[in-house]
């Protein structure tokens, strides 16, 4: 009575999982030999070998249950769960093939919202003093004359005159008093029909804005344009997972 | 697969030839027959993508008797069993296209499954008995012609006592242990299926066999004879 008292606690203590694990030829390498100790010393955990084995075909050998009914879907059926064509193609967008999409829209809307804010910020106008003349620069002045023109060095000094033509002798309501005023070339605008004016050092600001302006808007419409773009794609796939996703594919 | 199992009334009958010998831990190599099968089925999906509605119903027709037997070992009631194989089949049919893996069984028996979770889930309705069969003495479990009666008596009532037990077990175990016993996946198509780890699904089936025997109780006697 006690012997067997005692069994049954050793028994207790016994790894009874990895028994189960061997009776099936599953015991990790290395386990074989506890495990097979365990049988041959333990009755309980061999008689657990062998209720696992037969357990395991007993499964097996379940008999199937008759289905109550036909499964197969009438024509009606399938086109009702085909949908339109509309209905198709948003559910195509639950697919994993668009789920790269999401990620991309992401950064683009951000991207297209940095670029919409930077064009707005005036920080450009003062990040760009060299910029180069666009188109808006000809709207300042009149068509492009060929006795004005820049310098070859920095393109932004004051209005060269044609040879053979002095300052002084300018036909405009405002002449400039020399080449050393530095403060009137800057002011000098030529109303000549053919002249345009130039930016210099000192106006840079106020000439660089036209030219910044242009790179802004670039921006901003840039911007704009990727930041509706992403948001549209964005809404477009959350809308198509709310509505039809489908929950048996998770 | 371990082995293959046929989509016919009744693919279980013959899952595990013999459970007993050392498993290859999901290496095995798949069979002939598996590449038949897979080329089938992925023919019939490629027409039935098309809009050919008879492909898919020969998909159906190959599978329901596979997917209800699951799925009703899994629910334990006939009718819950029912309606979530006729929802994976729905979702199957919405969602053809999205077919990428290698084995069309292996897909369509994890969204049967998640079916099955979801009726586990939100079932409200008390169960029933999910094999009226063993009730109604026209019917036969599929044994030898040779079996006696008492020979048949002995298996439905083996078989009622291991499906009881089998309903007491956790939903993951019971899973675990039909697809390996029953439908005859290795250990890798089922965690590819259910969506775990290989140790965890040997966990699951080792546990939950050493809580049948537990349930199973002086029952054990029955699988002795």
């Amino acid at each position: 009575m006690r012997n067997s008292r005692s069994l049954v606690s050793d028994h207790r203590r016994h790894d009874r999982l990895l028994v189960a694990r061997y009776a099936v030829g599953d015991a990790q390498f290395g386990q074989d030999h506890e495990a097979q100790d365990l049988i041959q010393r333990c009755s309980e955990c061999a008689a657990l070998a062998d209720d696992i084995g037969r357990l395991s075909r007993a499964v097996g050998q379940l008999p199937a249950a008759r289905r109550p009914r036909d499964f197969r879907l009438t024509a009606e059926q399938a086109d009702k769960l085909r949908g339109s064509r509309l209905e198709r193609w948003l559910r195509a967008l639950t697919g994993s093939g668009w789920a790269a999409v999401r990620p991309v829209a992401a950064v683009a809307l951000s991207l297209g919202l940095v670029m919409s804010v930077v064009g707005v910020l005036p920080i450009l106008g003062a990040a760009t003093p060299g910029a180069p003349p666009t188109t808006t620069d000809m709207s300042v002045g009149a068509a492009p004359s060929p006795d004005v023109h820049r310098s070859d060095t920095n393109g932004m000094e004051g209005p060269t005159v044609a040879p053979g033509r002095e300052l002084g002798d300018s036909d405009g309501p405002m002449n400039a008093q020399g080449s050393a005023d530095s403060e009137l070339n800057n002011a000098y605008v030529d109303a000549s029909p053919g002249a345009r004016p130039v930016p210099d050092e000192a106006g840079a600001p106020e000439a660089a804005t036209p030219s910044a302006l242009g790179v802004r808007e670039v921006l901003i419409y840039a911007g704009l344009s990727l930041t509706a773009i992403a948001l549209v794609i964005l809404v477009l796939l959350y809308a198509a997972r709310q509505r039809f996703s489908d929950p048996l594919l998770r | 697969m371990k082995e293959m199992v046929e989509a016919t009334p009744s693919p279980s009958a013959s899952a595990v030839d013999d459970s007993a010998e050392p498993v290859d831990d999901g290496a095995v190599a798949a069979k002939p027959h598996d590449d038949l099968q897979h080329v089938r089925d992925r023919a019939l999906v490629q027409r039935a993508v098309g809009g050919d509605l008879e492909a898919f119903n020969e998909i159906v027709l190959l599978y329901q008797d596979y997917l209800f037997a699951l799925v009703v070992r899994v629910v334990h009631d006939r009718e819950s069993a029912a309606d979530a194989v006729q929802e994976a089949l729905f979702s199957c049919y919405r969602n053809l296209d999205r077919f990428r893996g290698d084995s069309f069984r292996s897909w369509l028996t994890r969204i049967a499954l998640n079916a099955a979770t979801d009726v586990l889930r939100y079932r409200k309705r008390r169960p029933a008995d999910p094999y009226p069969e063993w009730e109604d003495d026209s019917w036969q479990p599929p044994a030898g012609e040779e079996a006696s009666p008492e020979r048949r008596a002995m298996r439905n009532q083996t078989a009622r006592a291991l499906t009881e037990a089998l309903a007491e077990i956790t939903t993951d175990q019971r899973t675990a242990i039909v697809l390996y016993d029953v439908e005859g996946f290795d250990y890798q198509e089922i965690a590819d299926i259910t969506g775990v780890s290989l140790g965890t699904v040997k966990s699951r089936i080792h546990r939950g066999r050493l809580a049948l025997r537990e349930l199973l109780g002086a029952d054990m006697e029955l699988l002795r004879d």
